[in-house]
């Protein structure tokens, strides 16, 4: 079950979502939390690792109940001139939001863990996305294990260097520092990989702009003939 | 240089064992650095060189076996901690290490986090980048600089925290014989003990005192 | 900090969905093919720096730096800060699907403001490079500008769902984003410092 049918499982979830968050009435709600329900211990049951996978889910549960957490810290109370009072419309409505809030999470827990971000990203551009944004996913998901990478190496030498972070300045300075560096790191990736690019022919193309940007792909790659000579 | 033979090694391991993937890359593996020594580990690509030094420094957990450093044994986390430093690593890939903004700085990282003032960091610092010839540097900005530049700013980000055993991980892999000169020159001058991963002849007969081949009980 | 899927109300999920979709339209037509990998990098950085975290005695501040990423990107953030969306509702359920454009709204809209009330600080008209002390506040200002604005944004969407019902969830995010606020203008001031001292162009890599 783990990677197959991504973009069916995708596609439900977003129905599922956009569906669940019209819906008003709580009882027809709770009757999707059932199903929901339903859906983790079924895939914790038929998976290799059942356990684990359990365990995980219910990790993604709490991450999503710490908004229902806020929400039922605020709707249900209204100050008053006798202090603190309960409301029963708030009431109400933090049991709607919680039901509606974990159907949906539940839902999309059950049909999406086990899909890994290259996964999410071809399911997302088989649904039909706009070729530009297919794209930048892909390449996003790609250049994400790289970044990862890159900022745990970071960590790892900074620790063999007897960095302990702390709520000091120093931290902060130094975690700037890390953001910066996985910055640079992307840029002077980016333009090898445009120099690749052109290596290998391609040349952008100068659409017409209404706004008139037709001169921004010659910018782009100016500036960064302009830095090459500069560094 | 006589090997003075100290009743505490300075590292070692017994029985070492670390599993990566359900593969054992370092099996059963014993080994001891003592004073004095500069103990070069050889052995091909991928049979565990990295793996070793990085698991010494606790950096990669064990699946068996001991380590002591510095007369310590160390398990956990809070164990290795303090000894990063007094015991400096040189990764294989510069490029992880170096932090910035500039050398200078870089070389300053590891002495702040050791808690010393401004100065006297800023001190150590240039102090290094001295011993490795690189003082002209100093406020380059660590992305521009070359791959022997690289491994030799990042030599003295680690002399700049004063250790007292170096881990050096291919100090001299991908770089062209006058930078590798001057990295293993930079090496012998520190004088200090020094566990060395590397297949670069050249280096090994120039400074090691004993090897020690993995893949080989 | 984000939305969760089934507080907002219809009409208010429809109305930023249509918004977003206009933001993500503008910022890919500005995004040419060639820009694809950068966008795409700088958009690995922000969500690899999203896991990034201050530790505060016992808990911890995550950084979200969107207004940096604004000042970089300019529209483009909106396609970029989507696929971040996209991927953390997806595999963390951090956020959600119906409520994906609110956040959107929520994230880039503060994001493309910082980018045009700032990036004459990080790329002055003459192509100097920045003063130290433009560069810091440039960065602190956008880190209150990103989280700033998307509390306001967010109560807001939560007003035009939920009206008087909504008041103290209102407040209560507006607090919690308070030290979110604090750790991204000073996170990103000396980010954008560090950035001024070691490769200036960095900062304008998108002409969006």
């Amino acid at each position: 079950m783990s990677a197959r049918w991504p973009r069916l499982r995708l596609a439900s979830t977003m129905g599922a979502s956009l569906v669940v968050s019209m819906l008003a009435d709580p009882w027809r709600v709770s009757v999707v939390v059932g199903f929901g329900v339903l859906l983790l211990l079924a895939r914790a049951l038929v998976a290799a690792h059942g356990g684990a996978l359990l365990k995980t889910m219910l990790r993604r549960l709490c991450v999503v109940n710490l908004f229902v957490a806020m929400v039922w810290l605020t709707l249900p109370w209204q100050l008053d001139a006798g202090g603190l009072v309960l409301s029963q419309a708030g009431i109400d409505l933090a049991t709607l939001i919680s039901l509606r809030t974990n159907a949906i999470g539940l839902i999309c827990i059950g049909l999406l863990t086990g899909l890994d971000a290259f996964a999410i990203a071809r399911a997302a551009a088989g649904l039909g996305l706009p070729h530009k944004l297919a794209r930048l996913m892909a390449l996003t998901v790609r250049y994400l294990g790289l970044l990862q990478d890159t900022r745990y190496r970071l960590e790892r030498a900074m620790r063999a260097r007897g960095f302990r972070p702390g709520l000091n300045r120093r931290t902060v300075v130094v975690t700037a520092q890390l953001v910066a560096l996985l910055l640079v790191h992307a840029m002077l990736r980016a333009e090898r990989v445009e120099m690749a690019m052109r290596a290998r022919g391609f040349a952008p193309r100068v659409r017409p702009e209404p706004t008139g940007d037709v001169a921004a792909p010659a910018v782009a790659s100016d500036r960064v003939e302009v830095a090459r000579e500069g560094a | 240089m006589p090997a003075e033979r100290e009743a505490t090694p300075l590292i070692e391991a017994r029985g070492l064992t670390v599993r990566r993937a359900g593969r054992c890359v370092i099996d059963g593996l014993d080994l001891a650095l003592h004073a004095g020594e500069r103990l070069f580990v050889v052995g091909p690509s991928g049979v565990g060189k990295s793996t070793l030094l990085l698991t010494l420094l606790g950096f990669v957990p064990t699946d068996g076996g001991c380590i002591s450093l510095l007369g310590r044994v160390c398990r956990r986390e809070a164990d290795f901690a303090p000894l990063r430093g007094p015991i400096g690593l040189l990764f294989q890939d510069a490029n992880d290490q170096l932090f910035g903004p500039t050398v200078l700085e870089d070389a300053e990282f590891g002495p702040l986090n050791q808690g010393l003032t401004a100065i006297d960091a800023r001190m150590h610092a240039e102090t290094a980048l001295a011993a490795v010839g690189i003082p002209h540097l100093a406020s380059r900005p660590v992305h521009d600089l070359s791959g022997g530049e690289q491994r030799l700013a990042a030599l003295a980000g680690v002399l700049a925290m004063h250790p007292s055993v170096l881990l050096l991980d291919e100090p001299t892999a991908s770089l062209d014989a006058e930078a590798a000169t001057r990295v293993r020159d930079a090496l012998a001058a520190t004088r200090l003990p020094m566990l060395v991963a590397s297949h670069d002849a050249a280096l090994i007969d120039a400074l090691a005192t004993r090897r020690v081949e993995l893949g080989k009980r | 900090m984000h939305l969760a899927d089934g507080v907002l109300s219809a009409p208010a999920l429809v109305a930023s969905a249509a918004l977003a979709i206009g933001g993500v339209a503008l910022g890919l037509r500005r995004l040419h093919e060639a820009q694809l990998p950068l966008a795409a990098l700088l958009g690995a950085v922000f969500f690899v720096a999203s896991t990034i975290h201050l530790p505060v005695g016992v808990g911890s501040v995550h950084l979200i730096l969107n207004g940096l990423a604004g000042l970089l990107l300019g529209w483009a953030v909106f396609p970029v800060l989507l696929v971040a969306l996209l991927l953390q509702a997806a595999l963390f359920s951090f956020g959600g699907f119906a409520v994906l454009g609110a956040n959107l709204l929520i994230m880039a809209v503060p994001a493309v403001i910082a980018h045009y009330l700032l990036r004459g600080w990080v790329a002055p008209p003459d192509g100097s490079v920045p003063a130290r002390g433009a560069a810091l506040f440039a960065g602190v200002a956008g880190g209150v500008v990103g989280i700033g604005g998307a509390a306001l944004l967010a109560g807001a969407l939560l007003a035009l769902a939920g009206g008087r019902m909504f008041a103290e969830l209102i407040a209560l995010l507006a607090l919690a984003h308070v030290p979110v606020m604090i750790a991204d203008a000073a996170i990103g001031g000396f980010t954008v410092l560090a950035l001024v001292r070691m490769m200036p162009r960095a900062l304008t890599p998108v002409r969006a």
